[in-house]
């Protein structure tokens, strides 16, 4: 029978070791990055909120901006605006309908 | 030969075991909250386990009731909808919060398992929060919206008018073309947005539970309707936005 020096039967099990680590590695970056795409997706609110505060300021300056054109003019661009940010809202309210669509599955869990 | 085929077959062993190890360390977390989500199972007679349950159950509901509370105020304040559409949505959400606390005192108060599991079982089929209410409430919140969109769009059909006759002769015919789709467009979202309010009082957990095919004609109609709205009053403001572009 062969007998296996035994710098030769440690590689297997040092291999093995560093596979583990590196699977733990893989595991824990997966769950941090998992946790960060929860992260995103529940502050989406609040991203479309502060887009709609930047539109909300830039409607504001509007009139400023075409000062120097006819107040008829100033005027449609600025009323421009705030119709388009409340159709902003509209789609938001959408996607509000459509999470709360997708959850709906959730009335099925009882014990 | 012998030799270096048995350490290849080793190194082989190591690599398949760490694989397999790896594999269940990186699912282990995903296989546990699947079990703590969904797979619960109480013992016929375990009480505790049931009101536990239906404490988690009640508790992630008042939550989301509480953020749809929220928004309805934050659409409130940005004048989005009336006084009196965010009051009828808060009441309901009221309702169902002070109903869903009710459930919850005697859930903990449930002596036998028998009854605990019956207030559990309250939760999906008597209060239907997350099938019936929240579905409904923010579409209801949605189609209200819509209702005021269109209002303050048609408010500015005269402005628009008068801005249209003081414009160049060379733009006039592309202005008055835009000017009819816009109207057009609103015509069709009131006709929406109509239809679909007078249909949201069907959806209810009891038709939801006992009519289910009723339930879902209506919210087929609903969705359609409030869909229909939807693109009506984004094309009004395409029309709107271009005509702003022209007269500039």
């Amino acid at each position: 029978m062969t007998r296996i020096p035994r710098v030769d039967r440690a590689a297997p099990v040092f291999a093995a070791i560093v596979l583990l680590l590196l699977s733990l590695l893989c595991a824990a970056c997966g769950g941090q990055a998992s946790g960060q795409g929860s992260s995103n997706s529940s502050q989406a609110p609040s991203s479309t909120t502060s887009q709609q505060s930047v539109q909300t300021k830039q409607s504001g300056q509007q009139p400023a901006q075409s000062s120097g054109g006819s107040g008829t003019t100033s005027q449609m661009q600025s009323t421009d605006q705030q119709v388009q940010n409340m159709l902003h809202s509209l789609d938001g309210a959408q996607n509000d309908v459509s999470t709360s669509t997708t959850s709906s599955n959730q009335d099925s869990g009882q014990p | 030969m012998l030799k270096s085929h048995t350490r290849i077959s080793r190194v082989l062993l190591s690599l398949a075991a760490t694989s397999v190890l790896g594999l269940f360390v990186l699912f282990t977390p995903t296989l546990a909250f699947a079990a703590t989500a969904n797979g619960v199972k109480c013992d016929k007679g375990d009480t505790q386990c049931f009101i536990a349950f239906g404490d988690k159950a009640i508790a992630a509901r008042q939550s989301s009731l509480e953020t749809l509370s929220d928004k309805i105020t934050a659409q409130q304040k940005a004048s989005n909808i009336t006084g009196d559409q965010a009051a009828a949505l808060q009441a309901d959400v009221t309702t169902n919060h002070n109903d869903l606390v009710t459930l919850k005192a005697r859930l903990d108060a449930d002596k036998s398992a028998q009854a605990a599991r019956q207030d559990v079982e309250a939760i999906y089929t008597q209060f239907r929060i997350y099938a019936v209410v929240l579905p409904r409430d923010y579409r209801r919140l949605h189609v209200d919206i819509e209702g005021v969109v269109h209002g303050k769009l048609v408010n500015l059909e005269s402005k628009l008018q008068q801005a249209i006759q003081h414009a160049s002769a060379s733009k006039q015919a592309q202005l008055n073309s835009l000017y009819s789709d816009y109207k057009t467009q609103l015509a069709s979202a009131e006709g929406q947005i109509d239809s679909a309010q007078t249909l949201f009082p069907t959806l209810t957990p009891t038709n939801f539970n006992l009519n289910r095919s009723t339930y879902e004609g209506v919210l087929a109609k609903i969705k359609a309707s409030e869909s229909a709205a939807h693109n009506d009053l984004h094309k009004a403001g395409d029309d709107l936005h271009q005509i702003a572009q022209i007269l500039k």
